[in-house]
């Protein structure tokens, strides 16, 4: 066992696991997180996708060691002063879940695929979450919702580059 | 708390005072008495007393004429808590808002079983598929709430009450049938959702299924650290067939 600090949601959090400890089971057994999601344990759902150093990863294959002192961003942390992102929103007015278990794979890649790029087309909204599953084949009403969260992020892109809503 | 049932129009009886029940099991209304209404005006509060053939197991309606339905299934995301409030929201006339379902939790309501197969809200489905028509949407979820009688008896409740009051006819729906926003979607999208994989206890630990990269392969080595789980690659490592290993 060994001490890690980690930089989640903005927080420095202590945690303690073998150096090559899944990230997701770090964040779910030690920190109590409930958005990242254990799915196939194999990097091939994303349902357990955070943002490390902006860019959508699988924790649970992502050794704890390899992610000190990166910024972790993760579905628990979107919301932020009772607001949740505009993602997020636009997924509830979508109705872009049915069991949500997967809900997490598809806001957290979203959100890093909006800060590159604030303007996807459809067909690169398919090809970036092309990797991603869901079993309840929410996939358009999936589409939907990025394409409403893109919309709303550049209207307020002026007032605030957070996505917050 | 139970009581004779009473034939009441749904007018009279939303208007009654006090704490007025229903029974889900089918279009069964029944009236207490103001004192008991009284009493049990904390009953949202109170610990649940859930035995199957007291009728505010299934609804109860506060003085403020909040509406909670209980019911015993737990579905997948299909919306049907949604789909209850609807059917619950046209039999007594109430906005659709103002209902709420509670469901699976066997503490607050009876075990109805899982919600597969659409149990939750069908059965005219073979009714009319037997007289050779079509089934609207309706008709099939307004059937949601009688269903839970059969249910019942299956899974050894014990409601049987039938009530007097006319089952409201599909051509008078107002809610069923309409779009209704699903209650359940922002939990989820926000992370509030409870899931079974949140469930922790004290000395538990997990179990995964690891599966081979690879049709055919089987397991050459299983070691201690992979056995506890502190790797992501899985548990075992593989011998692939044609004689490459993979870990
Ligand atoms: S759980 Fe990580 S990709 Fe499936
Ligand atoms: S909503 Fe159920 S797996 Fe995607």
């Amino acid at each position: 066992m060994a001490q890690f600090t980690l930089s989640v949601d903005g927080e420095a959090r202590q945690v303690e696991a073998q150096p090559e400890t899944p990230l997701l089971y770090v964040l779910r057994g030690q920190l109590g997180l409930k958005g990242p999601k254990f799915g196939c344990g194999f990097a091939q759902c994303g349902a357990c996708t955070v943002i490390v150093n902006g860019a959508a990863a699988r924790s649970c294959m992502l050794p704890v060691s390899a992610v000190q002192d990166q910024p972790i961003r993760t579905l628990d942390g979107l919301v932020k002063d009772g607001k949740p992102h505009l993602v997020q929103l636009a997924f509830i007015e979508e109705e872009a879940a049915q069991c949500g278990y997967c809900t997490n794979a598809w806001v957290m890649n979203v959100v890093a695929l909006l800060e590159r790029n604030s303007a996807p087309t459809k067909d690169q909204i398919r090809q970036e979450l092309a990797g991603l599953k869901c079993r309840c084949g929410m996939h358009m009403a999936i589409l939907r919702a990025v394409l409403r969260a893109a919309a709303q992020m550049r209207k307020t892109a002026g007032a605030t580059t957070t996505g917050q809503a | 708390m139970s009581a004779a049932p009473d034939t009441l129009d749904r007018r009279q009886f939303l208007q009654g005072s006090g704490l007025l029940l229903v029974a889900a099991g089918g279009a069964t209304l029944l009236r207490l008495p103001e004192a008991q209404a009284q009493q049990a005006g904390t009953i949202a509060a109170a610990v649940r007393d859930i035995a199957p053939e007291q009728l505010d197991t299934w609804i109860t309606i506060d003085t403020a004429g909040r509406v909670t339905a209980f019911f015993g299934k737990m579905d997948m995301g299909q919306g049907v808590d949604t789909a209850v409030a609807q059917i619950v929201a046209d039999e007594l006339d109430v906005a659709v808002d103002r209902v709420s379902v509670v469901m699976g939790d066997t503490h607050l309501t009876p075990n109805q079983g899982g919600a597969s197969g659409s149990s939750a809200c069908r059965q005219r489905v073979s009714a009319g598929a037997a007289a050779g028509r079509t089934i609207t949407y309706g008709e099939l979820i307004a059937d949601g709430f009688r269903t839970p009688l059969q249910w019942n008896r299956q899974f050894g409740n014990g409601l049987a009450v039938r009530g007097a009051a006319p089952v409201k006819q599909v051509a008078d729906y107002q809610v069923v049938g309409k779009p209704v926003a699903r209650k359940d979607i922002a939990g989820k999208v926000l992370a509030t959702t409870e899931y079974c994989v949140h469930v922790s206890l004290p000395g538990m630990l997990h179990a995964r299924v690891v599966r081979p990269p690879v049709a055919g392969s089987v397991p050459a080595v299983v070691d201690e650290l992979h056995r506890r789980h502190r790797r992501s690659a899985g548990g075992a490592g593989w011998r692939l067939p044609g004689g490459g290993g993979a870990r």
